[in-house]
């Protein structure tokens, strides 16, 4: 009777374990893989070095790529037309959070000396992707992707909401495209690149998130503590900055991230060097 | 005594700040203001007319590359503190936060408070 008891439990204990690890099929599941990739409108006028992307990425096989903002460079149809065209060829689902070049016209701001086109950009913007903030929700992961363009009054609510709906068991990750943890702000249109919320409205959420993606650092990769919150800091250049993106893979509670350069050939025209 | 004196403080700041306002709003209203700046859309030339009533018109064009365009918008504007702060028209729920730009009346100039790259952007009042 005893022994019946242990062996019971022994196959209750096993089946939570591998209950744990396997998908419905019964296959073992695979950690959860994901691209980042930022300021792509440095490789807008090279297609070759956009296939190098595609293949690179597509050989990776990650579930979903996040494009950090920064898609377009003056925020033009023909560019927008170029650019969902290369984010077309990815076999993996993309989602889009939107830079600070995505919303605004830097040409129509300076040039106009005003920034009070935004709720029109914002709204073209909408049209174009289908969202400016989006929830990702993953059995592996929740994704919450905010448009740092906003003020905190357009991007509080909705970080309210999807904290209340991440799942507390698995990872919740916050993208976006600017350092929301930076003083500077937007007081007048000549700061049209930086964001809308101020540090102190929005740096009590990230300590709610267990990591913190963002896109808009200039030619490199690096990882960060923000509020003891894991950030990744990721963002492409040009004038000799490499041609990246960022491959992670959700390893126990926490994503691990890894850059991944491509190789261009020498002196070709995206490195520019500085003289 | 200090009571009196605290007294004779507020009084003289009081009228010294309202006076000084006064003097903003009338030359404000008193002028029609135009900047004239070349930019990568073309050459833009904007107007501003403030009316005492707090609100205000701006006119742009925009010249030089392709067909001139016009735009027109309205405005609100305040003074506090010795700055001109301006609201341009913007849908609602986005007040304050864009379409807001802050000036300084500097000899008979308006001058924005902040410098574009080395540019001082600056409106003068036309000669009519």
């Amino acid at each position: 009777m005893k022994t019946s008891c242990y062996f019971g439990l022994a196959c209750v204990v096993l089946t939570l374990l591998f209950g744990c690890s396997r998908g419905e099929s019964g296959e073992a599941k695979e950690n959860l893989t994901v691209a980042f990739i930022s300021h792509t409108y440095y490789v807008n006028r090279h297609k070759d070095v956009q296939q190098m992307f595609i293949d690179d990425i597509n050989k990776a096989k990650p579930k979903y790529i996040f494009a950090m903002g920064d898609i377009v460079l003056l925020n033009r149809d023909n560019e927008w037309a170029g650019t969902l065209e290369f984010f077309s060829k990815f076999d993996a689902q993309v989602y889009y959070v939107p830079g600070n070049h995505d919303i605004f016209n830097f040409d129509i701001v300076e040039g106009l000396a005003t920034d009070r086109h935004y709720p029109e950009w914002r709204q073209q913007y909408v049209d174009r992707i289908g969202y400016a903030h989006k929830m990702i929700r993953d059995d592996q992961a929740d994704f919450v992707l905010i448009n740092s363009n906003d003020p905190a009054s357009k991007i509080t609510p909705f970080l309210d909401e999807s904290l209340s709906k991440a799942n507390p068991k698995t990872p919740t990750l916050l993208l976006s495209h600017h350092r929301i943890w930076l003083e500077r702000y937007q007081e007048n249109w000549v700061q049209w690149y930086w964001k809308s919320a101020k540090k102190e409205e929005l740096l009590p959420y990230i300590s709610k998130f267990d990591q913190v993606v963002i896109g808009d650092l200039w030619g490199k990769y690096e990882m960060k503590s923000i509020e003891n919150t894991p950030t990744a800091m990721i963002g492409m250049g040009n004038n000799d900055k490499p041609a990246f993106w960022v491959y992670a893979e959700l390893k126990g509670s926490e994503f691990a991230f890894e850059q991944r350069t491509i190789t261009l050939p020498e002196g070709h025209p995206f490195i520019h060097k500085k003289k | 005594m200090n009571i009196f004196r605290i007294f004779i403080f507020v009084f003289t700041a009081t009228l010294y700040s309202s006076a000084f306002a006064g003097g903003i709003e009338e030359q404000l209203t008193g002028n029609i203001w135009k900047m004239e700046r070349n930019t990568g859309l073309g050459k833009v030339k904007t107007v501003y007319m403030f009316l005492s009533d707090g609100s205000g018109t701006g006119y742009q064009q925009i010249s030089g590359r392709g067909p001139t365009r016009v735009e027109n918008y309205k405005f609100t504007y305040k003074v506090n503190q010795g700055r001109i702060i301006i609201q341009e028209e913007i849908a609602k729920g986005w007040e304050g936060h864009f379409g807001v730009t802050r000036w300084k009346l500097i000899d008979n100039k308006l001058v924005g408070d902040v410098k574009f790259r080395q540019e001082v952007i600056t409106f003068s009042p036309i000669n009519l």
